[in-house]
């Protein structure tokens, strides 16, 4: 008899489980479906900043990998590097401006102009590096015309005259 | 004699997912680490290099017959026409004291008809006008909007009609040197 309740028991509840595993599958490939739509192989990374809102354009072209000019609220970067900082205000205060030329950020001219000598002494070297003189500007939206002027202006000096100006997607 | 069979295998069996979701929990971190929430597009300009293009005209020899400027002031855009020495200017004026998109949309579209060979553009804007006043502006003036349809251009090489949205592509800030 005893033995008859072990049998019974044995066939009535299995020692192994199976886990259910058909949700958590379904929640994976939603997630996976999200991922992908957002995936980015683009060379220009931003890390969103509330200092840092750029303008929205319907432009389609993918940016390129050159140097990186930020001009947020707190300052210029050229590449994660503070180059000029704003005052309170959030404009160029004067003794970051040339007094000769009021165009002029000396700051700004010193660190670019390392960035191509060092490109130019490389691509002596290593024929597939070529300097051209291109930069990346990404800007605030809110940034005056009077202040993306003087940057340019500057980096045209420092031998950066081909400007590229960076924007968000319209359509994402 | 009817043979009865009996039946082995059950009609329903249970999905080995296992391998799927290794898979899928490989891939995952893989995304994570290269996911965007902004994509980042690029506009194309240039900076006038004064120098460089007076050599360059001089050794090619010619000037453009034609020049096109827009100046972006705070309320209002201004197109300034060079047309063979013969300068035409007008003026998009603004809505409620902010710049009037539409508007040049449809002058820059008129202006685009009558010089559909001229892709160039100089950008004068105001010390005062924002960076997304400025891309704002360049997306208008570089493609005509679907309502106004295309403009037909000649391809001088194989004499050929072409037809094309592009206005004024090709965008230099005119007033970086001053």
């Amino acid at each position: 008899m005893a033995g008859g309740i072990k049998r019974h028991m044995e066939k009535r509840l299995p020692s192994t489980f199976k886990i259910q595993i058909t949700s958590m599958v379904d929640m994976f490939v939603i997630i996976l479906v999200f991922l992908l739509k957002s995936y980015s192989t683009s060379p220009v990374n931003i890390t969103p900043n509330a200092d840092l809102r750029l303008p929205t354009s319907n432009s389609l072209q993918e940016p390129v990998d050159v140097i990186k000019m930020v001009i947020s609220k707190k300052g210029v970067f050229i590449e994660d590097k503070r180059v000029v900082e704003f005052d309170a205000s959030g404009s160029l205060s004067s003794k970051d401006i040339d007094a000769s030329d009021p165009s002029f950020i000396p700051g700004l001219f010193k660190e670019l102009d390392e960035k191509a000598k060092q490109t130019q002494d490389i691509s002596k070297q290593n024929e597939t590096v070529e300097f051209d003189g291109r930069v990346l500007m990404q800007a605030d939206r809110d940034m005056p015309y009077s202040l993306l002027q003087k940057v340019m202006y500057t980096s045209m000096l420092a031998g950066y005259p081909n400007v590229k100006l960076a924007v968000a997607a319209k359509d994402f | 004699m009817r043979i009865h069979r009996t039946r082995k295998a059950d009609a329903t069996y249970d999905l080995n997912l296992a391998p799927f979701l290794d898979i899928i929990v490989s891939i995952i971190p893989m995304l994570l680490l290269s996911v965007v929430f902004v994509q980042i597009r690029m506009i194309e300009t240039s900076i006038p290099q004064v120098v460089a293009q007076k050599i360059k005209e001089q050794q090619e020899d010619k000037k453009p017959a034609v020049f096109v400027s827009l100046k972006i002031e705070k309320g209002a855009f201004g197109y300034v026409v060079s047309d063979n020495g013969k300068k035409k200017e007008f003026e998009v004026a603004g809505k409620n004291g902010l710049l009037d998109y539409d508007g040049l949309a449809k002058a820059s579209a008129n202006l685009k008809r009558q010089y559909v060979d001229i892709f160039t553009i100089d950008l004068i804007p105001d010390a005062n006008v924002t960076y997304d006043d400025l891309v704002k502006t360049l997306d208008v003036v570089r493609r005509l909007p679907a309502s106004e349809g295309k403009v037909t251009v000649k391809d001088e090489k194989t004499g050929q009609m072409a037809e094309t949205d592009l206005m004024f592509p090709n965008v230099t800030f005119a007033n970086v040197v001053k």
